[in-house]
């Protein structure tokens, strides 16, 4: 299961509107980053998985974050290795637990060592369950739709797409030329490299071309960013959007004011 | 309606014309057959009826096109495109859809209809080249053949009055091959002016109104009708067009 | 006395993937010097089985011999020396500043002697000795496939496997690939085409394996495919009724 690939349910989540989650993720999002509180964190990530499993992707949801687990295990390590070396954290009320050769773990930076990974995780799950649970047009018109424009929108669409035809593009290219008795995986470094040679080439060259064609068939759909105002099948904000937005901003609001108003971390 | 006048064409970082003094006329409602050995400008020859040359390509062009008796030059290409749909070459570069539906209702978002012409003639092009099953799958996750009849459903279903199909038949199969010319042959007679790119004169060639001939050079050898080809066919063999007498004739019945 | 086969292919099973099994239990044996028609419907599993041949792919299960030695025990230098493999579409390989050192790469790789004479060889083979120099992006698209040919053919393999050489090509080359293949038969070689062509199949092979759904379900001599109409038909050969298409 590639990470964020859609999964086609029929659930709520599926059903809302790609702008109302767009909102909501990003508050949640960028409430893990100001609020500093440890059980707000856990809060957030639990309540994702929770959402992923009324979404009906609960498994798929978590089996393919199952990936960046050592990811998030090493980043926990380094800051509590190396906390210490930052300039922005106040250290000198943290209470020393162990030396461990030059490095000192303490009280403060075991904390850290579990909100980073914490935020790390919500970092990439929030996205992924957005994308598990909207297709990728939905997006792009989501955005359409927030004021992006159509052009940044659509280029990024298309880059999804072209990412797997250049792709194949590339494994085609590299098969013939190992046909021919190139030998990847011998020699040092700098070697290795310049076997690339007989892939890179030809690949820039034939998506260069593609390139060309797209932008003829482009022109030949007519394609003309300034005046696009269908799309079909759209969805229209329905209750349950407005309640997910007003929910995102305003917990987003509440937060960040108990944050300033030093109630919370 | 399609008319070329003395058509030359140059690529701008070409040392060679690509095609010189090309004249033909096109009549409306015609199936036509545009034939030629490799780099013989077939290509090009589809640019410059289509108004992509010189409207969205660059280089020397000599002569004109018109069509219904207009200029190209003077035509805006948004325009020329709503007449000409134009299939080309390589079905990756003419897919913009995240699904199979997606792909047919982009050209016709772009054209302004609202959704629910766009759902019937998805359905209906779907239909017509055995795609309805595919309709919410993504485009990659297809054959090279079912992607090509994508694009072909998706150029079709945008209604132009005349379309040009470049190779089309290289990515399908016997069955494949035969929904499209049969698909082909309903649209001409719904009024379409159908043209035919390729290199090898097919075993419909009968069928055909018309036959156009490139020769390596880029001149035009013939332009006529099948049963004048078929007389002096063999003049031609050499020129890297396949002769269907080297054919093996239990291949083709015609009741 | 036994000859040794060129290829052998035993009970050998493939997937991409982890669901749909692209080739099931597949055997069979090809002699030096034969050219074997591969054939079978889109999806059969015909270039898979060839890129098996090649050592491109790995199989699930079973083994694939060339002349006796596991393909699975070859590296890509040793079986290009044996095995040649010419790709549908095989001016995207092209990379080369000169025709020569495109046609010199797979020597190169494989550690050939007289390279300079072999490519001279086959460029006259193929007619292109006056564009050896030349940049070979700089081509008609009919001189990148002769240069793509010669620079499989220069390796000189003794099994040369040909996906779907003429498809989507003029007379022109047809009537090359026809020549290529006689010459090869000429020096012995062994020729795998993968073709659904019948104007390149008829003239050309001595044999047909002819794949379905993964499986062979035709292995003989030439003259058994094609003048048996069920088999011909049952993977995907029919003849064109033109009066179908007049509606």
């Amino acid at each position: 299961m590639r990470l964020g690939q859609y999964v086609e349910r029929n659930s709520w989540l599926h059903r809302v509107d790609g702008r109302s989650k767009l909102i909501f993720m990003f508050s949640i999002m960028l409430a893990s980053i100001f609020v500093d509180n440890l059980f707000f964190l856990v809060f957030c990530v639990l309540l994702v998985i929770g959402l992923s499993f009324t979404a009906k992707v609960g498994k798929e949801f978590l089996y393919s974050l199952k990936g960046i687990f050592f990811l998030l295990l090493f980043a926990g390590v380094i800051w509590l290795l190396f906390y210490r070396t930052s300039l922005f954290i106040n250290k000198t009320e943290a209470i020393v637990i162990a030396k461990v050769g030059p490095f000192t773990i303490d009280s403060l930076g075991l904390t850290y060592a579990v909100k980073m990974p914490l935020r790390i995780l919500i970092a990439i799950s929030v996205p992924t369950l957005y994308f598990m649970t909207t297709t990728i047009r939905e997006f792009i018109i989501s955005l359409v739709k927030l004021r992006v424009p159509y052009v940044m929108a659509f280029t990024f669409g298309l880059a999804a797409q072209l990412v797997f035809s250049l792709g194949d593009e590339f494994e085609k290219i590299k098969e013939a030329q190992i046909a021919r008795g190139l030998s990847l995986n011998s020699g040092g470094l700098i070697s290795r490299i310049r076997k690339h040679i007989p892939i890179i080439v030809p690949f820039i060259v034939k998506s260069l071309d593609l390139v060309d064609q797209i932008n003829i068939a482009l022109n030949l759909k007519h394609f003309n960013p300034e005046k696009k105002t269908v799309f079909y099948q759209e969805k229209s904000f329905s209750r349950i959007d407005w309640i997910l937005t007003f929910l995102g901003i305003l917990s987003l609001i509440f937060l960040l004011s108990l944050k300033c108003g030093g109630v919370i971390q | 309606m399609i008319e070329a006048v003395n058509l030359g064409f140059k690529y701008l970082n070409s040392s060679n014309k690509i095609l010189s003094n090309i004249s033909f006329r096109i009549r409306e409602n015609e199936l036509v057959l545009i034939l030629g050995p490799s780099a013989s400008g077939k290509t090009t020859l589809a640019y410059c009826i289509s108004g992509i040359i010189p409207h969205i390509i660059d280089g020397e062009l000599e002569g004109k096109v018109l069509i219904q008796g207009k200029d190209i030059q003077d035509l805006e290409f948004s325009e020329i495109s709503r007449k000409v749909g134009v299939v080309l070459q390589n079905p990756e570069a003419q897919i913009f859809g995240m699904t199979v539906e997606e792909d047919i209702a982009f050209g016709l978002e772009n054209l302004g209809f609202d959704t629910d012409t766009i759902r019937e003639k998805i359905d209906h092009w779907l239909g017509m080249f055995d795609l309805l099953e595919y309709k919410k799958i993504n485009p990659r996750f297809l054959s090279g053949g079912q992607k090509q009849k994508l694009v072909i459903a998706s150029v079709m279903a945008m209604d132009p009055e005349i379309i040009i199909l470049d190779e089309p038949f290289v990515n399908l199969d016997q069955k494949g091959k035969v929904t499209l010319l049969k698909t082909l042959f309903k649209s001409k007679k719904n009024g379409k002016t159908i043209i035919l790119i390729d290199k090898k004169v097919p075993n419909f060639l009968e069928l055909v109104d018309r036959v156009i001939i490139l020769s390596q050079e880029g001149r035009l050898l013939f332009a006529s009708t099948p049963s004048k080809f078929l007389k002096i066919m063999d003049s031609f063999s050499n020129l890297g067009i396949f002769a269907p007498r080297d054919r093996p004739v239990k291949l083709v019945s015609v009741r | 006395m036994t000859k040794m086969y060129a290829v052998r292919v035993d009970h050998v099973w493939f997937r991409y993937g982890k669901e749909k099994w692209t080739l099931k239990d597949v055997s069979t044996s090809i002699r030096e010097g034969r050219v074997v028609g591969l054939v079978g419907p889109t999806g059969s599993g015909k270039t898979t089985l060839a890129k098996l041949i090649k050592g491109l792919l790995k199989p699930a299960k079973g083994e694939i011999y060339i002349f006796g030695k596991k393909v699975s025990e070859l590296d890509p230098r040793q079986i290009a020396r044996e095995v040649g493999y010419l790709f549908q579409n095989p001016t995207h390989q092209i990379f080369s500043l000169t025709v020569y050192d495109e046609i010199a790469f797979g020597p190169r790789n494989i550690g050939m002697d007289n390279i300079e004479e072999r490519v001279k060889n086959i460029a006259e083979k193929l007619g292109l000795v006056d564009k050896l120099k030349v940049s070979p992006f700089n081509l008609s698209t009919g001189e990148k496939e002769r240069v793509a040919i010669a620079s499989v053919l220069v390796m000189d393999p003794r099994i040369i496997i040909l996906d779907e050489p003429t498809l989507g090509q003029d007379y022109r080359n047809y009537t090359l690939i026809k020549r290529i293949i006689t010459d090869l038969r000429r020096e012995g070689k062994t020729v795998i085409l993968i073709s659904h062509e019948l104007d390149l199949l008829e003239p050309c092979v001595t044999d047909i394996v002819a794949l379905k759904d993964g499986m062979i379900v035709f292995e003989g001599k030439r003259e058994e495919f094609f003048e048996n109409d069920t088999v011909m038909k049952s993977v995907g050969f029919v003849g064109l009724n033109i009066a179908e298409l007049i509606v």
